[in-house]
């Protein structure tokens, strides 16, 4: 996936959502597939194991309502779907570019602003993680227990949203600083050097993206 | 504070890349400035190293030169503040930059804006508008220029810290700077991953002909490669010069600069010009005074507090082993370090060592619990961690609860005794109803430090404790070590500062890419001393200086300062 143009990527991944959600079954087993076709040079049960880890009881939730409900089936999809979602997005994110990224949607007339907004958000967010892992071993250290009980865990993790957002607004300044010390101008004119380069391949994946996601929206009518 | 010296320095406006007349600045609320009265002239290619104690006002100073003080960061500027000939109080750090000031941080971690590094480079050019073809050009130079050519794909965090630093040298040469400032560059890395950063700087400075100031703690090499140095303490300046003699200055150690040891012992010695900067230039210059006396080695208790059985640990996002077969024990009132390359495992082993992580393989026993298995309530007691980022680890409203909050296992009265004698021990009484987010960087590493020894924990870990930290508040650091060690808390230190590690610890455990590659006992007899050389653990100024000299045949033994200064004499030149 990563030989291809930026912007047909952001293509496929429209195609491969909108499959997961309208096209059923066979949506949601493209999508899944599509995630792991796309991460399997890094390694697919790295991506898969942690996605898994964090979306399952969701999933579960989600699956264990529909069935009180008497609605076994429908739950069923929805988790998978849930599961297929989350696997092309962390698919995505590992395997994306952001220089790329800005690049097209820049060519699809997103200020640079929001466009680096988003690429640095995302780029933040493992950042921020860390920062919460120490501060949950500090925690546990001093004998708070962040496991336990849902109540408990909600407490314990509460007093911990204090020092995690003032670490990532002082992390937010320095960035702010940094940038604006290396010639950052808010709305200012930029010349982006990553050049997106059209080939034959390109228009294939992109044919095959649109239709795929007109089929599948066509058939759901 | 009254000068020491020649503060002001001779006007050379004509040259000037810096030209500071008479400046103070006050950050908003503050009591005092944090700049008072500043003049200073750096002129064209000219390298000054800017030192003074923590909190005296170098970071201001430096944010105050790229324009951060007063534009981002408000606050009072009186007097006359021009860079590159540009008035500062009128010129944004954008403009500042583009017109040629560049700025390398502490930690280019938290300064990254990119994911690549090609990109990473390329950011500040873009900001020019230049064509792509010369964006690609200056990116390419200026990796090539760090040694970094071909990394433009890599992902910046996936690059070691050495590498990370680097590129964030090479984003600022990427803006073609006359003025480069640099903010403790080396701080979060080893000393030999340090020494090639700065070496680099030195290279591209001289080669283009930059103007630099300097931030730097590791004073032997810089000083080496400045043309001048400026110290500034309480935002004054109180000492300009040649940097030897600045050093050489004792008054300078006096105010908590980290002033090489050798340099100190030579100034002990009277040994004259020109002042030794490094353990080379002074062991060539000094003698035994009397026969080599080695000292027996401490006797140790035989009570385990630590024990790493076989360990082994994966990280789940990680197909590599983070730590791989480790084993050794740590007994009570031991004092070890723990030292290896950024990566090898060291905050792994400290991890799996308070059961914050359990091991795949082999075992951990902290005081005797299996950390497998024993539930983290109880591994609490036993456990203490200090980060070095307090920020990270403080949890309650106040800093007295926040002491109180490791202590919920004691009776009230108990924890309030050791509340008590928490905070008068680090000096925090005054303190105790304030919010710990509130106080300065020192005084939330006093409050962190506090809330661990107050739990009396059996193991206690301090990762980077010196970071940040003037001579003054190392030494301080120093003695509660050595104290906590005497009351039997075994203490292990994770630190790339190899005097903190000489001063403070008795054995060391050297990690390289996840293995136990050493582990030695810290002395000051040549063979000890040459034992961990030859481990690949950087050497304090002193032992370095003992090996130094039994290379040539002279005998000494040596592990502080005063030992050093008490076994040895300048050495006959005969003519």
């Amino acid at each position: 996936m990563t030989a291809l143009d930026p912007r047909v990527q952001l293509a496929g991944l429209a195609a491969v959502v909108i499959g997961a959600l309208f096209g059923g079954v066979p949506g949601v087993a493209v999508a899944a597939a599509a995630a792991l076709v796309t991460v399997r040079p890094l390694g697919p049960g790295r991506v898969v194991r942690r996605t898994v880890v964090y979306v399952a009881p969701l999933a579960a939730v989600i699956l264990v309502a529909d069935a009180l409900a008497g609605q076994l089936d429908r739950g069923a999809l929805t988790a998978a779907r849930v599961l297929a979602l989350a696997l092309v997005g962390s698919a995505f994110a590992a395997v994306a570019d952001g220089e790329a990224l800005v690049a097209a949607l820049r060519w699809l007339r997103v200020p640079y602003d929001m466009t680096f907004a988003l690429v640095a958000g995302a780029r933040l967010v493992p950042v921020a993680a860390a920062d919460l892992a120490d501060l949950s071993d500090a925690a546990r250290l001093r004998g708070i227990s962040i496991d336990g009980g849902p109540v408990d865990r909600l407490r314990s993790w509460s007093r911990l949203l204090v020092p995690l957002l003032v670490v990532t607004i002082r992390r937010g300044l320095r960035l702010g600083e940094a940038m604006e010390a290396r010639g950052f101008v808010p709305g200012a004119g930029r010349t982006v050097r990553s050049r997106l380069v059209w080939r034959t391949s390109d228009t294939v994946a992109t044919v095959a993206a649109v239709a795929y996601a007109i089929g599948v929206i066509a058939i759901g009518r | 504070m009254d000068s020491l010296g020649p503060a002001q320095p001779d006007p050379r406006s004509a040259s000037s890349i810096i030209s500071l007349r008479g400046v103070t600045f006050r950050y908003p609320r503050a009591l005092a400035p944090a700049l008072r009265y500043v003049s200073l002239e750096v002129g064209e290619g000219e390298r000054m190293l800017l030192v003074g104690p923590t909190g005296s006002g170098k970071s201001t100073l430096l944010r105050l030169l790229i324009g951060v003080v007063p534009h981002l960061t408000p606050g009072d500027l009186v007097g006359e503040a021009e860079v590159l000939g540009l008035d500062v109080r009128t010129t944004p750090p954008h403009a500042l930059a583009a017109r040629g000031v560049a700025l390398v941080a502490q930690d280019p971690a938290e300064t990254f804006v990119a994911e690549r590094v090609g990109a990473e480079v390329a950011f500040g050019p873009e900001g020019l508008a230049l064509p792509p073809a010369e964006i690609d050009a200056r990116a390419g130079e200026a990796l090539a220029a760090v040694g970094l050519g071909g990394f433009e794909r890599r992902r910046v965090r996936e690059l070691s810290g050495g590498e990370q630093q680097r590129v964030a040298l090479a984003a600022a040469l990427a803006m073609r700077p006359r003025l480069l400032l640099l903010d403790e560059p080396t701080a979060h890395l080893d000393e030999a991953t340090a020494r090639g950063i700065l070496r680099s700087i030195d290279a591209v400075a001289r080669d283009r002909g930059m103007s630099l100031v300097i931030v730097e703690h590791r004073l032997g090499i810089v000083a080496r490669m400045a043309t001048h140095a400026l110290v500034i303490a309480a935002g004054t300046v109180a000492r300009t010069g040649d940097p030897r003699s600045v050093l050489a200055d004792v008054r300078v150690a006096e105010l908590g600069v980290p002033v090489p040891r050798s340099t100190l012992a030579a100034t002990a010695l009277r040994l004259g010009e020109p002042v030794p900067l490094a353990p080379e230039e002074l062991a060539a210059r000094i003698d035994p005074a009397g026969a080599a006396s080695i000292p027996a080695p401490a006797s140790r208790s035989d009570t385990t507090a630590l024990r790493f059985v076989a360990v082994g640990y994966t990280y789940p996002s990680s197909d590599r082993a983070a730590v791989r077969d480790v084993t050794f024990t740590v007994v009570q009132g031991e004092r070890v370090a723990l030292v290896g390359p950024t990566g090898s495992g060291k905050s792994t082993v400290a991890k799996l060592a308070l059961g914050l992580r359990r091991p795949d393989a082999g075992a951990v026993e902290l005081s005797g619990m299996p950390t497998v298995g024993t539930p983290m309530g109880e591994l609490a007691t036993a456990g203490g961690l200090v980060l070095q980022d307090p920020v990270r680890q403080l949890l309650a409203e106040t800093v007295e609860d926040e002491i109180r909050l490791g202590l919920g296992h004691l009776v009230p009265s108990d924890a309030r005794t050791r509340i008590d004698d928490a905070l008068t021990r680090f000096a925090l009484g005054d303190l105790r109803r304030r919010h710990p987010l509130t106080l300065s960087e020192g005084e939330r590493r006093r409050v962190v430090l506090a809330a661990a020894v107050a739990r009396r924990p059996a193991v206690l870990v301090l990762d980077e404790p010196t970071l940040g930290q003037d001579a003054h508040q190392r030494d301080a650091l120093v003695h509660v070590v050595v104290e906590l060690a005497a009351s039997g808390t075994a203490v292990l230190v994770i630190s790339h500062d190899p005097e903190f590690v000489n001063d403070a610890c008795e054995r060391v455990l050297v990690m390289r890419e996840g293995a136990l590659a050493a582990d030695l006992p810290l002395g000051g007899d040549p063979r000890t001393i040459a034992a961990v050389a030859s481990a690949g653990v950087p050497l304090a100024d002193v032992p370095a200086t003992v090996c130094l000299m039994a290379e040539r045949g002279a005998t000494v033994a040596a592990r502080s300062l005063d030992e050093l200064v008490d076994r040895v004499r300048p050495r006959e030149v005969r003519s």
